[in-house]
């Protein structure tokens, strides 16, 4: 693994700040080298909308820190294409007056399609369901958030193939999310 | 857990009805009634401890000054495994001697009474008539006859083991006379208090210590010895990278945040090692600095998950209230300073903002 000094985390909500917090952790990185942005909404179903809106700043600042500063942004595609809410956060890059995102830079995009709730089902053993919206899922407990995170970070550790049934996006995330571990 | 706190006349706390979750954020302005929550909590757990300040622990001056009653209660329900226990303490203030006395103490199950106090006279279980006379300025909760209940037992070492910080590392002293078996508010005997984690949970230290080595640089670990009559305690740091042997540094050369970081780990790895507590942190993030808040949160919030431990915090500090103020927080409030109400947080329609900001702006009474 490449030594960062740091990994910045920007996602919608609390939910998805200790998944990917869990699976960071879960790959030995120590926890004073996590900073996790904190001040999402408070108001539910304004998440994606704050992802937006700090996506250029924090590339911006992972930019000026070049190969100390990780940064790892998590936002739903909700009812878009995960390639259309890519695109999304290539327009808030340019509209900034930024650079594409390079290949090799350690930036990553974790993009579940509808919502991150799919893939914590999947990696809990149920069906993987990608249409089916927020509202569609069980409230995961954290202990469920926690063991998905556990399995997700041992699926990131392989080197074989993923599983043919794994959701569509969570296979699209796997290079993202080795950008940065 | 503490699944209820019920509060009638202890200072601003009137008819006050509380219902904590396993980790839960008290946020609130100045004076809003936070601490006395928590100073009701401690003064319980010192009313179960042995020896106990008895009924001195709930002076005069603590009864609400604009109520008028001369009568306190206090009540918990609190899950233990397999029952959950309701306890109630009411305690009546005599204008002479200016002392307060037990009027009526219960613990009862869902089953019925487990022990009953009236006017000096204890009752155990249902078995009314076989009383016996207890005073009036204790509980009776550590009487020879209640003892023999196991789930008077659980619920009494549950109460015992509260455990209120609101540490002061001006006051913590490197030397301690006893292995204490709990913790002072103000953290002023962690020296004996780790000397008794030290002999009696060796298991937690490693992972106590590989914890803090994360947030302290250098860190090894904590060493308390008895050269003499009195516990020392010492923490180990290594001086010039990984490999460099840990050198002894006295605990009041350590800076007052890193005291205040070993401590609250150490409690936070303490409940590891035993049945669940409550612990109640008021103000951690007192001399800890901004890089070490997360890895703070973060550990406080696994422990929580993982069922150690139940914490309440209060805290002004924007990492606590955004990692715990979305669906997490009680907001404490209290109308042209009269006394302390619950109000639901976040308040609604508040768009992009942070619980933080919500609070900064003065929205959280919208």
């Amino acid at each position: 693994m490449t030594r960062r000094a740091s990994i910045v985390v920007l996602c919608e909500d609390k939910k998805s700040h200790m998944f990917l917090y869990r699976l960071l952790r879960e790959r030995n990185i120590g926890s004073n080298r996590i900073t996790v942005i904190t001040d999402y909404p408070a108001e539910k179903g304004c998440g994606s909308a704050y992802v937006l809106n700090a996506y250029a700043a924090q590339v911006r600042k992972c930019r000026n820190r070049h190969a100390s500063s990780a940064l790892l942004v998590h936002i739903d595609a909700d009812q878009l294409t995960v390639d259309r809410r890519a695109q999304e956060l290539a327009e808030r890059l340019s509209a900034d007056g930024q650079a594409k995102r390079r290949a090799d830079e350690p930036i990553a995009h974790a993009i579940p399609k509808h919502c991150i709730e799919a893939w914590i089902g999947y990696l809990m053993d149920m069906p993987a369901d990608e249409e089916k919206p927020k509202e569609g899922w069980p409230r995961f407990t954290s202990e469920q958030w926690k063991h998905a995170a556990e399995n997700l970070a041992t699926m990131l550790r392989s080197a074989e193939p993923w599983p043919a049934d794994a959701p569509d996006s969570l296979t699209r995330a796997r290079p993202e999310f080795q950008r940065v571990l | 857990m503490l699944k209820r706190l019920y509060v009638d006349n202890f200072r601003c706390l009137v008819d006050f009805d509380y219902q904590p979750q396993a980790v839960q954020l008290l946020i609130g302005q100045n004076g809003s009634g936070k601490s006395s929550v928590f100073d009701v909590l401690d003064s319980l757990a010192h009313f179960a401890r042995r020896p106990s300040a008895g009924c001195a622990l709930f002076p005069s001056r603590t009864l609400c000054k604009w109520d008028g009653r001369a009568t306190q209660t206090f009540q918990l329900d609190v899950e233990l495994g397999d029952f959950v226990a309701h306890y109630a303490l009411e305690l009546e203030h005599l204008v002479e001697p200016g002392l307060a006395q037990v009027t009526t103490e219960r613990l009862a199950d869902d089953e019925g009474t487990l022990f009953q106090v009236v006017g000096g006279k204890l009752a155990l279980g249902s078995e009314q008539r076989a009383e016996f006379l207890v005073g009036q300025s204790q509980s009776a909760i550590w009487h020879d006859k209640a003892s023999a209940c196991p789930r008077i037992r659980l619920f009494r070492e549950w109460l015992q083991a509260t455990t209120v910080l609101r540490l002061n590392p001006y006051a913590e002293a490197d030397k301690a006379v006893s292995a204490d078996e709990f913790l002072q508010r103000d953290g002023s005997n962690f020296a004996g208090w780790y000397r008794r984690l030290q002999d009696a949970h060796r298991q937690v230290l490693e992972p106590l210590a590989s914890d803090l080595a994360e947030v302290i640089d250098g860190f090894a670990g904590l060493n308390s010895f008895k050269p003499e009559a009195r516990y020392i305690i010492q923490s180990l740091v290594r001086c010039g990278g990984e490999n460099a042997k840990g050198l002894p540094f006295g605990w009041s050369e350590l800076s007052e945040g890193q005291r205040t970081l070993i401590v609250i780990y150490a409690v936070m790895h303490a409940a590891k090692a035993g049945k669940p507590f409550l612990l109640c942190l008021d103000e951690p993030d007192n001399f800890v600095a901004l890089r070490e808040m997360q890895p703070l949160v973060h550990m406080i919030e696994e422990f929580v998950d993982e069922g150690h431990i139940q914490v309440l915090i209060a805290s002004h500090h924007p990492e606590f209230i955004n990692m715990w103020g979305h669906e997490q927080s009680a907001l404490l409030y209290r109308q042209d300073a009269g006394h302390t109400e619950l109000k639901t947080f976040p308040p609604r329609d508040t768009g992009m903002l942070s619980p933080a900001e919500i609070i900064a702006r003065g929205w959280e009474n919208d």
